[in-house]
């Protein structure tokens, strides 16, 4: 005998990603996916975007790693509410955990939450969590090599941000070759080059989620 | 790790449809449709459901089978429709990057074989 299941596995996380984004919705909150290799700059991004946001958005976070909480201890610091999920072992976050994870934040008080994925360029792009935006962090050391190597991350997300381009002189990164490749896989995706250390780039982006935000806010009320 | 929480999911609707069917025998066999373009890899899913299995209450005895359908590049510029083993952003018989792809995403669980006799 047998029994015929027929259920898309990944349909039990987008079935939960819509229920977030609604969550989210409800509270007037814009979810943001925050992607990108492990190093690639993610955290120090936020805190200096964090910087730069101040008065423009009502920011939250939620971290994503697979030990510590210590991407949260330095979001916490800046005064942005926080909540660190470990994933313990996982290689991405799952729209279950984020579920958990904002029933500890006050969504009341937000208009956007960040949600900094795993440092991972494979399956986190696989995994809707209920965000309405999505960015991939790119850092020069990691080479242009990555786009092509790794395409289902940057034909899914709506902008790339080449991270670290102060140190571009030491490296063979290639902004062009990576913006060109980048475009292949996605024609419409933003790019932003910005150096997190130096703060280069950083208002421009931050103009960009801004308006992002605002949009939205636009078309939902 | 990645498939370890796939297998996970399996195993958790496969073991809820085996309880709701009522189902007398035993479970022999789950069929999965991996496509080639799912980003899961089917030897580290078979290695998973070796792990977890065991620990289940109706999969103990079954034998994973994984099928793995292949993607279809639909081209609109020269009308070749191609199958493609893997990530293309191209149409491989003419090279115009006006394609669609389809299919070659399924992750599913497709079907439970159960042996009646063992009742």
């Amino acid at each position: 005998m047998q029994v015929v299941v027929a259920k898309e596995i990944l349909k039990v996380n987008d079935t939960i990603a819509k229920e977030n984004m609604e969550v989210f919705d409800r509270n007037g909150v814009y979810g943001i996916n925050v992607l990108g290799s492990p190093g690639s700059g993610k955290t120090t991004l936020l805190e200096k975007l964090f910087v730069e946001l101040d008065g423009k958005i009502r920011p939250g976070v939620i971290e994503g790693d697979l030990e510590t909480s210590r991407d949260a201890e330095r979001i916490d610091k800046l005064g942005v509410p926080v909540v660190q999920i470990n994933t313990g072992g996982g290689c991405h976050l799952e729209a279950n955990m984020v579920q958990q994870a904002i029933t500890s934040l006050d969504l009341s008080a937000l208009n956007t939450v960040f949600v900094e994925n795993v440092g991972n360029l494979v399956c986190t792009s696989g995994y809707m969590l209920g965000e309405r935006l999505r960015f991939v962090v790119l850092s020069t050391t990691e080479g242009d090599d990555k786009v092509s190597k790794y395409p289902p991350m940057f034909q899914r997300t709506q902008a790339m941000v080449i991270n670290k381009v102060d140190l571009l002189e030491f490296t063979d990164f290639s902004v062009e070759r990576a913006i060109e490749d980048a475009r292949k896989l996605n024609p419409d995706i933003e790019v932003f080059t910005i150096s997190a250390r130096t703060g280069e780039g950083i208002p421009e982006l931050a103009k960009w989620i801004v308006g992002k935000v605002q949009a939205w806010q636009g078309e939902a009320s | 790790m990645h498939e370890l929480g796939i297998i996970e999911q399996i195993v958790q609707i496969a073991e809820e449809e085996v309880e709701k069917a009522d189902v007398q025998g035993t479970v022999t066999k789950l069929t999965l449709r991996v496509g080639k373009l799912s980003g899961a890899s089917p030897e580290a899913l078979n290695t998973a459901f070796e792990i977890i299995a065991p620990n289940t209450t109706h999969l103990r005895g079954a034998v994973l089978l994984i099928e793995e359908p292949s993607a279809i590049s639909l081209c609109h510029s020269c009308g070749a429709e191609t199958e493609v083993g893997g990530f293309v952003i191209e149409c491989p018989a003419c090279g115009s990057p006006d394609i669609t792809i389809t299919g070659g995403r399924d992750l599913q669980l497709a079907s439970i074989d159960v042996d009646d006799d063992t009742a």
